[in-house]
């Protein structure tokens, strides 16, 4: 036995090829780089400190195993074997949430179900023709990605799989994969949740794309009538059962998001703090800490997924950029005074998109809240994921 | 091959406008029978 052998996390760094070793590195830096915008709270704390914390660990706490394999104790993403999954639940610590609540969407629908408790939808009931209009805009992303990936070299069903992140709806898109790509499951999922990040540090970036004073503009509150709580009960529960009747697809976000909501208007006091605190904030902290997990070299470096990612994040910004061009159009078109920006809170990804949109307003003018404006095309674009979905799973047979 | 994928595309994105304003209209009649239960926000307050 060496000296090495006690000081494994050292040692591998020497024992694998060196673009991986460098990889950890890069990888271990920019974990510190996310914790450190997440406590100065510049990007989401909620999501940086855990996922950048998750990120140092994984890449530094590589060891030697028994057969000889390099890996962690973390977690197994790139595994379809059921023998060795049943090993890695046995062994890798976040196995058990990653296999039973992130690869099939389950934290996501808990993440919806505690925003549910949360939103207000009063701009949806009120303005649902501009909040699906702004909605389908910023699909964008999802529609033209399939093209670009196709000339990429991927097949009819795994570009439509993979454009799918330009909805930024982790559950549909893991549904998308399975039944298009099934054979890109596993790394679809990979960078499926990649999108939060890529939407807190890269959406303030395209809204300033639009000028200052435009991002600034101040909306008529006088705009959005009160609804009462009843009404919106209802609203909740009727909506809810026509949605899932016309999009299976998307039943179990809605039905999460719904729940959540009519929690919400029952007045259900109990609920209403379970599902907004223990429930939202449990399964968040347990999304990017273990989405934080998978960020090591290996995953990176894996050319599928670096080809994926590459196609995801370029997804997630044509989504970003139809949002806003989406925005700027109702902006000229409405009468009354139209913060542009809610454009961009239309990719859905709720509630991200919109928080992210009330921040960049505010830096423009600090008189400026759109966030309750924002929610209507943020509910909205999981309707429009959800029809694109429908679409492409249905329509990809043309194309072979 | 490209040229259909890029058709596919458009159609896509025409389709999901009129099923988007489809269910936009779905929830504009759900509104309206709930309409009564409305309460419009005050002139000159701000909520």
């Amino acid at each position: 036995m060496q000296i090495w052998d006690f000081f494994q996390g050292i040692h591998t760094f020497f024992l694998v090829a060196p673009g991986l070793a460098l990889a950890r590195i890069f990888l271990i830096i920019l974990g510190f780089v996310f914790i450190y915008f997440g406590y100065k709270q510049t990007l989401e704390p909620l999501l940086m400190v855990p996922m950048g914390l998750a990120m140092v660990s994984v890449n530094a706490g590589l060891m030697i195993f028994e057969a000889g394999n390099i890996s962690t104790l973390f977690v197994q993403p790139l595994t379809n074997n059921i023998q060795e999954l049943m090993s890695y639940l046995q062994i890798d610590f976040l196995q058990p949430i990653y296999t039973f609540m992130f690869s099939n969407g389950l934290i996501a629908c808990l993440v919806f179900m505690g925003i549910g408790a949360i939103t207000e939808i009063d701009y949806l009931i009120a303005r649902p023709f501009s909040s699906l209009f702004l909605a389908v805009f910023a699909e964008f992303g999802t529609i033209f990605t399939l093209p670009i990936a196709m000339a990429w070299g991927l097949t009819a069903k795994e570009s439509a799989a993979i454009s799918l992140v330009g909805g930024a709806d982790g559950p549909m898109v893991l549904f998308g994969s399975l039944i298009m790509a099934k054979n890109l499951f596993v790394p679809i999922t990979v960078v499926a949740y990649l999108y939060l990040s890529v939407c807190y540090a890269g959406y303030p970036l395209l809204a300033r794309l639009v000028p200052k004073k435009m991002r600034g503009i101040e909306m008529d509150w006088h705009d959005v009538p009160r609804i009462s709580k009843g009404a919106k009960f209802g609203f909740a529960v009727i909506i809810c059962g026509i949605l899932c009747l016309l999009f299976p697809v998307a039943a179990p976000l809605f039905a999460s998001f719904f729940v959540g909501l009519a929690v919400k208007e029952a007045g259900i006091t109990r609920y209403i703090e379970f599902v907004s605190g223990p429930v939202l904030y449990g399964s968040t902290f347990f999304l990017a800490f273990t989405l934080g997990s998978l960020l090591g070299a290996d995953i990176i470096l894996d050319p599928v997924v670096l080809k994926l990612l590459v196609l995801g994040m370029l997804a997630l910004t044509l989504s970003g950029l139809g949002g806003l061009a989406g925005g700027l159009i109702y902006h000229k078109i409405s009468k009354k005074p139209f913060n542009p920006l809610i454009g961009i809170a239309a990719v859905s990804c709720v509630p991200t998109t919109a928080k992210v949109v009330q921040k960049c307003a505010y830096a423009a003018n600090k008189k400026c809240m759109i966030l309750p404006f924002a929610m209507g095309p943020n509910v909205a674009g999981v309707i429009t994921t959800a029809i694109v979905t429908g679409i492409f799973v249905s329509g990809i047979k043309i194309l072979g | 091959m490209l040229i259909k994928a890029l058709l596919f595309s458009l159609v896509s994105f025409a389709a999901a406008m009129v099923i988007g304003f489809f269910v936009a209209a779905i929830i504009k009649v759900i509104a309206s029978l709930l309409r009564g239960k409305e309460e419009v926000a005050p002139k000159n307050t701000k909520r």
